[in-house]
């Protein structure tokens, strides 16, 4: 799923600087399992801050709602009433919700809390690591599973490069792995080394020409 | 419609002579709700339990606020009240005016005392009713192993009419020779017979538990055995495996000829063909391990066999000897008495092997000289060891294991034979130590409780005291991931949605779950966000300056009571809100206080490593350091919030951390 | 200098490169010192490109100087920087000036570097490259088009022998070799087992590439500790750093170029592989000492 991280709270302070009556509106689908922008994190968020305006003597009313998937404009609309009151919205939703709240409610200024940051999966409870790319021309049925474009630090397809540390460590940070060892290790195990030993010719990088686009076959 | 609230103020006999009562009834009857504020002196005894009893009934009370002692006293007795009254018992909330108010400050404490009961009257707004119900439990328990533990178990639980399984992976039960039997002159032969015989008690040999879903009434079992796998059901599951021994020996020395265990010194003494019979044996045992009980048993027997088979000289060197199990001292006096020689030093004894003996160098006590001893045949000092497999075992039942790899977490509110999980127990070798002694002990304990939760087919349930609401539910799986004791598991909604399921059975109600969703989904009744908001808002007014100290029932609670009762006073300007567990503290929680005007805000938990709910007390300590964080990105005072953890027998240690936290904000300042 | 460095690796018994690093500005007066300096001495000059992901003077720049001052250029190429259509230009353009020799490279990331917030371009990466001039060599572009002039490059790589694990850049270096090189300088080695093992490697998938082996001085026991640590594919054995450990003070870059050169004459003796690639960057005037120590000049 998307995942984000909140913005520091520096910036998020300077956005809403000029506004004395804030909106700070969360999603319960991505966001909200990542722990980022889920009820909880809004509420959280709200309560600190009303703390750093108390701290420097104003004033201000922040509101606090929740949209199942902000992504959608039906649900968006659900919290009309909310954003209406307020001066200012921050979206705690990826940058495909806060773009739909901009769009549904053209006057009010809407501001990013947090920083989207990839497609992943959870490694572990509260760690979560960086999948997919959306690159458009998926790769994985080549290298057993292991996604090259996102995983190798260089999106290379035919790695690895020539930095990989000791123990199969990625050149960049000694902490990750590197993905061409990983798919080394993956089609070792299945018996399909075939599959690293072929060339790979220079990727499709316009196979989804941004803004992307998919039109559904049917319907 | 406003519910009816009833406040019932305790004076304990008169005892609590600084609170102006007649003050605090005219304060607390301005809130909205209240039906009547009643004054007693014996609340608690028959016939002040008479008079509540009558005036919830006059007065068609819905809710009840009673102010007094400790709730750690006295709140069942209360909550018994309202259910003969016909209010649902959950519907009570207590105000701590005795221990944590009265007793606890000197001067008049009528200001606190008002506000305690202000707290417990917005809780008690907001509380829910809980029914209970009886669920169906499934009566079989399953015992893995087929050792000595496992057979004894099996035997008790078929004696109180419970159908059993005794899962092993060996070929054959029984434990290998020189094990407990021996020792005791307990007939192996005749324990398997009456397992093989009793009709209760299935026995599956060659067998592995390969996969375990469900929980406690309704484990769900997968058993491999002659390659075919199958599916079983249980009710509890009683872990039985026994441990493994090696050698302590420094490193490059072996067991060889010289250089035996206990079990092959046991085969060595019952070998009719042995060629030679050592002229002296050494034992050493007692230095590496201190929870030696078995290997002095095994020692004492050994030793004394070896003497009276072999006549040979026999040498026992040791650290210190104990001799608190079952029949062992009279051992020890019959080994000596048959000339047995025992030698007690401070440190291991150098051992080396030369010219085919084996020399013994130590430093003994009483003599305090160096000595040296060769010998023919060293029996070494065991270690014991988890069994293999021990690791598989322990994620197949998602149980911790403690620090030395055995099934017994170091946790003592899981002594003896629990689990963090309800409905798995641990008895025998595979927690690390053994002796007969103990084995029935745990045996014993273990068909107690199987007993209290399966015998009768049905479990009496709170019915979603802590419920996920499938509504908002949005399956992070976090709650699943996170739940110490594994009570909840991924189910289908009514409509077909995946979410967090929390089995009523299964469930401690810590409330950790609670504080960590993110979509605030999870409703724990009576612990909840709004419930904990409501006792903040309460004392906003006056929370300027105040300090909130969030204490668990576990521990700083009844630490705080204790504090009380040996009138060791402390600063009156902390309000205590009572939480089930530590780890139910959420950042939100503690955001609200400082938003709501608090100086300060503690975080009182268990002692590490001890907590009840086994992580609860980490996840406050991360969660503390968290706050921390965010408090700082908002130019507050990090040190405005701290984490403690301490005992419940440790009102020392809650007094100075309360004294301690009122140092740092008099300094910050606001 | 008549002959081509493509000649010279197929006749010459034992090849000798170096290596030229540009600085950070517009002056070239350093570079042509070093060229000057080395150009008669070795067999060809590799030119690095934005090394280790610092921004400098381009390759193909001082490449065009060794060119105008009489010597044999490598031409490296890193696919960091550059997407493919730039690539192809600048080929062209190097080729069209006389600079025929390339060494394909991946490149560094962009996070070792000084400009840590640009782009990583990593449109091809090396084993791509070294396809894609081929197909220039053919004289087609890489979208098919045909050249109106082509190019014909002598093609060099570069490879890891003492990587751990190894056999993932065991199986890279079989892919480039399969998509044809010339000659290719190994990172710098200091086991002369594990070149063995590796030009035994390389022998069995194409018999006529020439390996150079990839020769660093190292010039303290604290700097071979650091390397050992940290740079990738570095494996230098604890008797040199207790050899550089032991050497008086002030004299830590003498001793590491006697290491250097005495790793060079084993080579040389044992017929290891066909030639070195000496890289001293920053110490360029000490190569001619290192050659001389090893008997190549």
């Amino acid at each position: 799923m998307i995942i984000a991280e909140r913005k520091p709270m520096e910036e998020i302070k300077q956005l809403i600087a000029p506004y004395r009556k804030v909106l700070v509106a969360g999603c319960e689908t991505c966001v909200a399992v990542c722990w980022v922008g889920g009820e909880k994190e809004v509420g959280i968020l709200a309560s600190q801050l009303r703390l750093a305006r108390g701290a420097e003597g104003s004033e201000i009313s922040v509101l606090e709602a929740t949209v199942e998937r902000q992504c959608e404009r039906e649900m968006v609309a659900e919290i009309k009433d909310k954003v209406a009151e307020a001066e200012a919205v921050i979206s705690l939703a990826c940058g495909s919700g806060v773009q739909t709240m901009a769009e549904m409610f053209e006057d009010k200024p809407v501001f990013p809390g947090v920083n989207t940051t990839f497609i992943g999966m959870p490694e572990k409870e509260g760690l979560w690591v960086e999948m997919c790319g959306a690159c458009g021309d998926c790769f994985l049925d080549r290298t057993g599973g292991v996604c090259p474009i996102v995983r190798c630090a260089k999106g290379l397809l035919n790695g690895p490069c020539g930095g990989t540390r000791k123990g199969g460590k990625c050149e960049i940070d000694p902490d990750k792995d590197c993905a061409w060892v990983l798919i080394y290790r993956r089609l070792e195990k299945q018996g399909r080394l075939d599959l690293m030993r072929k060339y790979y010719a220079p990727k499709n990088y316009r196979a989804v020409k941004r803004p992307g686009k998919v039109q559904a076959a049917k319907a | 419609m406003e519910t009816k609230i009833g406040v019932f103020l305790c004076n304990c006999g008169a005892a609590i002579k600084n609170i102006d009562f007649d003050a605090v009834a005219e304060e607390v009857v301005k809130s909205p709700g209240i039906a009547c504020v009643n004054l007693s002196s014996d609340l608690c005894l028959e016939e002040g339990r008479k008079k509540m009893l009558s005036r919830i009934k006059e007065g068609n009370i819905e809710r009840v606020v009673v102010a007094g002692c400790s709730p750690e006293f006295s709140e069942h007795i209360f909550r018994e009240v309202l259910e003969e009254s016909g209010v649902n018992g959950n519907l009570l909330s207590m105000a701590n005016i005795r221990e944590q108010c009265s007793w606890a400050h000197e001067g008049d404490v009528t200001e606190k005392a008002v506000e305690l009961v202000k707290m417990a009257v917005n809780r008690v707004r907001l509380l829910q009713p809980v029914e209970k119900k009886e669920l169906a439990v499934n009566k079989e328990v399953l015992v893995v192993g087929g050792g000595f533990s496992a057979i004894s178990a099996a035997l008790q639980l078929s004696r109180i009419g419970l159908r059993t399984t005794l899962l092993e992976e060996e070929a054959v039960l029984g434990d290998r020779p020189g094990k407990l039997e021996s020792f005791y002159g307990v007939d192996p032969g005749a324990a398997i017979g009456a397992v093989e015989g009793d009709r209760n008690i299935e026995i599956l040999t060659s067998a592995e538990m390969t996969a375990l879903e469900g929980k406690i009434g309704d484990f769900k079992v997968g058993i491999r055995r002659e390659g075919q796998e199958v599916l079983r059901k249980y009710g509890a599951i009683v872990l039985a495996t026994e441990y493994e021994t090696e050698l302590a020996l420094d490193s490059g020395m072996k067991s060889g000829p010289n250089i035996v265990s206990q079990e092959q010194l046991s085969n060595m003494l019952s070998d009719p063909r042995l060629k030679t019979k050592p002229k002296s044996v050494g034992f050493v045992f007692d230095f590496c391990d201190e929870n030696s009980r078995f290997s002095t048993l095994a020692t004492l027997h050994n030793a004394l066999e070896a003497k009276k088979n072999w006549d040979s000289e026999i040498y026992v060197f040791y650290k210190s000897l104990k001799v608190d199990s079952r029949g062992v001292e009279t051992l020890y006096k019959e080994a000596r008495d048959c000339g047995v020689v025992f030698l007690k030093s401070e440190v291991a004894p150098r051992i080396s092997v030369e010219n085919g003996q084996v020399k013994i160098e130590a430093r003994d006590i009483f003599l305090g000289e160096d000595i040296t001893l060769t010998c023919d045949l060293l029996v070494a000092e065991e270690l014991r060891r988890p069994v293999e497999g021990s690791e598989r075992l322990s994620s197949l039942l998602s149980v911790r294991r403690d620090s030395r790899g055995f099934f017994q977490d170091e946790n003592v509110h899981l002594y003896p034979v629990g689990s963090e999980r309800k409905g798995i127990f641990f008895i025998g070798g595979c927690r690390g130590d053994l002796d007969l002694g103990r084995v029935l002990a745990d045996i014993s304990s273990v068909v107690v409780n199987v007993h209290e939760l399966l015998s009768s087919g049905k479990a009496l349930v709170d019915v979603e005291r802590v419920r996920a609401d499938p509504q908002k539910c949005v399956a992070c799986l976090t709650c699943i991931r996170v739940c110490p004791h594994g009570a909840i598991q991924l189910v289908r909604s009514d409509d077909s949605k995946e979410v967090a399921g929390i089995s009523d059975l299964a469930c401690y109600a810590c409330g950790i779950c609670a504080a960590i969703c993110p979509a605030k989904a999870i409703r724990f009744k009576g612990y909840g966000d709004d419930e904990t908001l409501a006792q903040i808002e309460a004392v906003k007014e006056s929370l300027d300056g105040r300090n909130m100290a969030f204490c668990c029932e576990h521990s700083a609670y009844p630490a705080a009571d204790l504090a009380g009762r040996l009138r060791l006073h402390y600063r009156n300007n902390l309000r205590i809100i009572r939480v089930p567990c530590a780890g139910q503290v959420d950042v939100f929680h503690i955001l609200k206080a400082f938003e709501n005007g608090a100086a300060s805000v503690l975080v009182m938990g268990c002692e590490e490593g001890a907590c009840h709910h086994i992580t609860g007390n980490a996840r406050a300590k991360e969660r503390v350091r968290y706050s921390k964080m965010l408090l700082k990105e908002v130019s507050v005072d990090d040190g405005r919030v701290r984490m403690f953890n301490l005992s419940p027998n440790a009102p020392h240690k809650f007094v100075k951390a309360v004294n301690e936290i009122a140092k740092i904000t008099k300094e910050s300042g606001r | 200098m008549a002959k081509t460095f493509r000649d010279i690796l197929k006749t010459k018994d034992f090849v000798v490169t170096a290596e030229v690093g540009p600085v950070k500005g517009s002056s070239v007066s350093k570079a042509i010192e070093h060229i000057e300096l080395l150009k008669d001495k070795v067999d060809g000059l590799n030119v690095t490109d934005n090394q280790s992901s610092v921004m400098r003077y381009p390759s193909l720049g001082v490449c065009l100087l060794i060119k105008e001052h009489g010597g044999e250029p490598v031409f490296q190429v890193t696919c960091r920087d550059r997407n493919r259509l730039a690539i192809q230009a600048d080929l062209l353009f190097a080729y069209s000036r006389g600079v025929n020799n390339i060494l394909c490279l991946t490149g560094d990331s962009i996070d070792v570097g000084d400009h840590k917030e640009a782009k990583q371009v990593f449109d091809l990466d090396s084993v791509q490259l070294i396809h894609l001039v081929h197909t220039m060599n053919s004289g087609k572009d890489m979208a098919g088009n045909e050249l109106d002039g082509g190019i014909d490059f002598c093609i060099g790589t570069t490879a890891t022998p003492s990587a751990d694990p190894l056999e993932p850049q065991l199986i890279k270096v079989e892919k480039k070799l399969k998509g044809g090189v010339n000659f290719i300088q190994t990172q710098a080695v200091y086991e002369l087992d594990d070149l063995k093992r590796f030009t035994e490697f390389v022998r069995t998938i194409d018999g006529g590439v020439k390996i150079l082996a990839g020769i660093v001085p190292v010039i303290g026991a604290k700097m071979a500790a650091y390397m050992n640590e940290n740079v990738p594919g570095i494996s230098i054995p604890q008797r040199l750093i207790d050899e550089l450990a032991q050497a008086p003070k002030g004299t830590g870059v003498a001793k590491g170029i006697e290491i250097a050169a005495r790793m060079i004459r084993q080579i040389r003796e044992e017929k290891v592989c066909d030639g070195v690639h000496i890289m001293f960057i920053g110490r360029e005037e000490r190569v001619p000492e290192i050659l001389e120590a090893s008997g190549l000049l």
